[in-house]
């Protein structure tokens, strides 16, 4: 019958249609989502072994160790051949039974892509030596307990926190960003570990083995093609200077605030100092985790690193640099003098007419609204096209007092501050609609202008260096090479010609050492000493203590500037500590020990 | 001209050299996937290899003795055959030991036997013999789509609809009930894989007029219902509107619109399945694309007959709303009724069994255009694939030989299955024609369920892949049913 016979088209379609639905799905699977499959595949049959290296050591400028490392233990359970009184091995490991069952479930979970019941999984990462020692003997009479070691870092003095930072397991982020991590590595997160992370974390050695099914190693992955031999990380040489840090972080216990020391005739940081600081130890081993949420919950807010990232008005300390711009542009010389007139705007009780340096001495405000008035206007009041180009002038200046932008020194997350320019006041008056009386607070430092406490102390070195800086760095040497040349080439100068300092530091000689010096108290015998004290306006509390120095006046070591948060003028708090920084660095011990006692115990903060 | 008598002039050798490559290839990937690097030997007897190699040789031994008989012997005694393997599947229920969860292995001697893989072979021959002997009492062919609507609308009128009368016992229910017998033997033993390679004789059925094209609207119900209740019903209708397509293409009177219309289907379908078909836009794009398609064909009315346009509409219609209540009643159902019915469907399988189709998929797919080279895929040689020289043959294949592996593999079984269809179709014996069906359906949908499974088109259901896993009973099995059918062709001149 011929109907029948057609019906053996409908097979051949029927057929056909399912084979052509077969080949694409091959072709699909095995063309288009290769890549998905190979990567899972191989996910599953490679067992990666990794050999890690040591990071590299962290040295301070007379190499002494500041980070190092120490030994861990990762405590691997096989769950095979696990089997133990649950309460007594949580009592020996000093863990709760609840704590215990999670951490079974997590390893048993399916997030846990590694798991098979052959091979050690981890139970406790990086339990420290001196606790694994206790336990050691007792551990290993459990059967399916192994432990693995790694190195952690560990800090023989607990100091520079902030700077030297931490190490942390890579995130998710990292492992798609940088190929070379794989699950669990640690990388620098912060502070010179997070910089320098490719140099101090060297280069892991990887062995690749095929498994089978039972997870037991059967050969090599490609004849061992793609394995590497590990290289140990490199160490660095910092410019840090450890007595100073230290003594530094002990001036600033019980206070907020940031201490820059930098050596002014080459840019190498001394000290860095943030406050309230903590124990870098803490963020090492199997609590990292743990203890970085108690320090983030801290008051204080411990982990802000205030050094290179809190901005705040400058305050008078920028007194000194007003003085050099006029002197350069030639608006001043060092008899000209000004009536302190505090109907123009606020200041102390002191005499009056008076000189250029004497206006530091005394951190006049009205002198200073005269001063910078005729950077700006030259003397031609009112008007406008003149006052937007003295705008113009003074911001090139100040910017090239390294203000506005970030400095370069070698962390992340530096911020850049602000200086004040015509187009921001158009933006907030509209254009044109300001005039002097609207922006003379940068006169002083206050208003808009915003500088880091790394800047301030860059401006020390200026005043120190006369007129340049070089670029602040913290670390000299990776490995055995040196990084930083010494050399004119990163030897940044301002505008303002070198000539014109002497009368500045004149100045900035009497605040310390002169009656009505504003940082009178904080003279050291026998050192001279240049200073200038600053208080930064805070709208939502008290006043932030700021000072700015460098000694001695001939050939300079030091330059120094420090900032404590909400504790009044600067000759009070921030002046005595600066001093005291300087007469350890410079003397190697202290005299004023009444000083010293008075500062350490003012507490501006309870933790 | 080809003489008559003389067997080696007038054998296939097409289908006995597509029988053989498919062999060999099954050979040496039995060899990667059994590989042991201390006893390389590949004919060493305790390698699997070994052994599939010396089944090999028997397996020819046998199909020369089959083609030494003449096929009236096979005709003879195909009821004795047939009764006894029923018979010897009864005694398996009682008698076989539990191995991986069926009671389908008896032993004799050394060798396991699998009584199943030889009743195909014996439902074959004697379902061929009985359909070759009837003439037809009655006009089955009636049952079309017009009889559908005649009888449709005798419901709504509340007449009768079906009577005893209507059912044709020799030509229709006889048939059938010979298929089912053993088919609810094997379910007996809980080989549902096997048991299931039974509804391949539906497709016989179907090409002799045993079933009409109510069979296909079954059928269609049940693949829906699947659909369904697997993936979701957007996935049903769009597999609805292909089978539109494809049916409306079948009644249009020119063969060369039709052809084209089904080849733009498959290539459209190509492309999809290329850019991952379970996506939601390229379910839309694939509507709008049958709606078109319908609209184009429909809108030429002298192309085809009036009254089917409108039956299909309406069966169209009716299957989109029974794939509607289908997903609404399923909705309505208890929660572990649900979980077996998924379960069922492989939708969910416990995490074992999901592992297993993991690693099919990851061993195929990382094989990539070229594979990984003989005896270099990781997968194999860690054994990550569970039966990998037995039910799961074709990830070695896709791992280390890659698409080539693969594409070459579909194309030698697309070319043995539509070689036996053609040369059915030659044969001037009706039992030959019938015959050849069986096997060539068999031989499908062994491949559809096995590389179905490895591909996870399929759910996992544990059945050979014919000539190429490793396993005796089966290489015997299947190489009887070829040779038996190249016996019965090469005296197709025989017959007038």
């Amino acid at each position: 019958m011929a109907t029948l016979e057609s019906r053996k088209y409908h097979i051949y379609i029927l057929f056909g249609f399912f084979f052509l639905v077969y080949l694409s799905r091959l072709f699909y699977v095995q063309i288009f989502a290769q890549d998905f499959f190979e990567t899972r595949a191989e996910h599953d049959a490679v067992d990666i072994d990794i050999d890690f290296p040591p990071r590299g050591n962290i040295y301070d400028r007379n190499g002494k160790v500041l980070v190092q490392n120490e030994i861990a233990y990762d405590i691997m359970i096989t769950m095979r051949d696990f089997k133990v009184d649950t309460q007594k091995f949580c009592a020996l490991l000093e863990i709760d039974t609840s704590i215990f069952n999670h951490k079974i479930k997590e390893i048993k979970s399916k997030k846990n892509k590694g798991y098979s019941s052959y091979i050690p999984q981890e139970f406790i990462s990086l339990m420290k030596a001196n606790k694994f020692g206790g336990i050691k003997e007792r551990l290993f009479n459990y059967k399916g307990v192994s432990v693995k070691k790694r190195t952690i870092r560990n800090y023989p003095k607990p100091i520079g926190a902030h700077v030297l930072g931490y190490t942390n397991k890579v995130s998710s982020f990292d492992l798609r960003k940088d190929k070379y991590y794989t699950a669990r590595d640690y990388k620098g997160a912060s502070g010179l570990e997070s910089y320098y992370e490719k140099e101090l974390r060297g280069r892991k050695g990887v062995r690749r083995y095929l498994t089978n099914i039972k997870g037991e190693r059967i050969s090599s992955y490609l004849q061992g093609a793609l394995d590497t031999i590990s290289i140990a990380g490199k160490n660095l040489s910092t410019t840090l200077d450890s007595d100073l840090q230290e003594y530094g972080e002990f001036l600033m216990q019980g206070k907020r605030g940031a201490v820059v020391a930098i050596e002014p005739s080459s840019g190498q940081v001394l000290a860095l100092i943030n406050a309230p600081t903590y124990n870098p130890n803490l963020l090492s081993g199997g609590e990292t985790g743990k203890n970085y949420k108690i320090l983030e919950a801290m008051e204080g807010n411990v982990l802000y690193q205030r050094a290179i990232k809190s901005r705040q008005p400058p305050g008078s300390i920028v007194k000194t640099m007003q003085s050099a711009i006029a002197l350069d542009v030639g608006v001043a010389n060092k008899y000209t003098a000004y009536r302190c007139n505090k109907n123009l705007v606020g200041c102390h009780n002191h005499e009056s007419p008076i000189t250029l340096p004497q206006s530091i001495q005394h951190s006049c405000n009205p002198y200073y609204y005269h001063l910078v008035n005729k950077i700006f206007t030259k003397g031609r009041k009112g008007n406008m096209a003149q006052l937007r180009k003295g705008m113009d002038q003074w911001e090139k200046y100040v910017r090239s007092f390294g203000f506005g932008s970030t400095l370069g020194i070698d962390l992340y997350g530096e911020k850049e501050g602000n200086v004040p320019d015509k187009r921001e006041y158009d933006l907030i008056y509209g254009k044109n609609r300001w005039n002097w009386r609207t922006v003379y607070s940068i006169a002083i430092g206050q208003g808009e202008f915003s500088v880091t406490p790394l800047q301030m102390a860059n401006l020390a070195c200026i005043m120190a260096n006369k007129g340049f800086y070089y670029r602040p760095h913290l670390v000299t040497k990776i490995g055995e090479q040196n990084i930083v040349i010494e050399d004119s080439l990163f030897q940044k100068k301002t505008l303002v010609d070198s000539l014109h300092f002497d009368i500045v530091h004149n100045g900035m000689q009497s605040v310390l050492e002169e009656d009505g010096g504003t940082a009178i108290r904080s003279r050291i015998p026998g050192l001279v000493v240049c200073g200038k004290t600053g208080t930064s306006q805070n709208p939502h509390g008290d006043d932030h203590s700021v000072f700015i120095a460098f000694a001695p006046r001939k050939n300079p070591k030091i330059a120094i500037a420090v900032f404590v948060e909400n504790a009044g003028g600067g000759g009070g708090t921030a002046a005595p500590i600066a001093s005291l920084i300087i007469e350890k660095y410079l003397k190697k011990s202290i005299e004023r020990k009444e000083l010293e006692s008075e500062m350490v115990n003012k507490i501006f903060f309870e933790q | 001209m080809k003489k008559r008598g003389d067997i080696l002039q007038n054998i296939d050798w097409i289908l006995i050299t597509l029988y053989l490559v498919l062999c060999l290839i099954g050979v040496v990937n039995i060899y990667a996937a059994d590989f042991n690097p201390l006893n390389g030997d590949f004919f060493d007897l305790s390698n699997r290899s070994g052994k599939q190699f010396l089944w090999l040789g028997a397996s020819l031994v046998i199909g020369i003795v089959i083609m030494s008989f003449d096929s009236k012997f096979f005709r003879t005694i195909s009821p004795i055959v047939y009764v006894c393997i029923t018979i010897l599947l009864l005694f398996v229920i009682f008698l076989a030991k539990d191995v991986k969860g069926a009671r389908a292995w008896i032993d004799i001697g050394p060798f396991k036997l699998q009584p199943a893989e030889f009743s195909k072979f014996a439902t074959a021959l004697f379902l061929s013999a009985y359909l070759g002997n009837i003439t037809r009492t009655k006009k089955i062919e009636e049952s079309s789509i017009e009889d559908i609507g005649k009888r449709l609308s005798r419901f709504i009128r509340g007449k009768k609809v079906f009577s005893i009368s209507d059912i044709d016992f020799y030509g229709q229910l006889l048939p059938i009930v010979i298929v089912l017998i053993p088919m609810a033997l094997i379910l007996g033993q809980d080989d549902t894989g096997s048991a299931l390679v039974f509804s391949s004789f539906f497709f016989v059925f179907y090409r002799e007029g045993v079933i009409g094209r109510i069979f296909i609207i079954g059928l269609m119900a049940i693949i829906l219902a699947i659909i369904t209740l697997m993936y979701d019903k957007h996935v049903a209708f769009s597999a609805l509107g292909v089978l539109a397509i494809l049916v409306y293409s079948s009644y249009i009177k020119s063969t060369k619109i039709a052809i084209g219309t089904i080849s733009s289907l498959f290539v459209f379908l190509l492309f999809m399945a290329v850019f991952d078909w379970n996506t939601s836009l390229n379910t839309y794009i694939l509507w709008g694309w049958i709606l078109v398609n319908l609209i184009v064909l429909m809108s030429i009315p002298h192309l085809w007959k009036r009254i089917e346009r409108i039956v299909i509409l309406f069966g169209l219609v009716l299957s989109m709303g029974y794939v509607g209540v289908l997903e609404k009643a399923y909705t309505i159902l208890q929660p572990h009724q649900k979980e077996r019915i998924e379960i069922i469907f492989g939708k969910r399988h416990d995490k074992s069994v999901s592992f297993q189709t993991d690693q099919s998929l990851n061993a195929i797919g990382s094989g990539g255009f070229l594979g990984k080279g003989f005896l270099e895929g990781t997968h194999t040689k860690g054994k990550w694939v569970p039966e990998q020289s037995t039910d799961y043959i074709f990830c070695t294949v896709g791992e280390e030989w890659g698409l080539v592996g693969t594409s070459i593999v579909i194309f030698l079984f697309i070319a043995l299955i539509f070689r036996i269809v053609q040369k059915a179709e030659m044969q001037r014996s009706k039992m030959s024609r019938v015959y050849g069906y069986c096997v060539a359906s068999i031989f499908f949908v062994h491949f559809l369920i096995n590389i179905g499974m490895t591909i996870q088109i399929m759910p996992v259901i544990g059945i050979p892949l014919p000539f190429m896993s490793y396993g005796g009973s089966s290489l015997f099995g299947f190489t009887a049913l070829l040779f038996l059918f190249i016996k019965f062709d090469s005296q197709r001149l025989d017959v007038l």
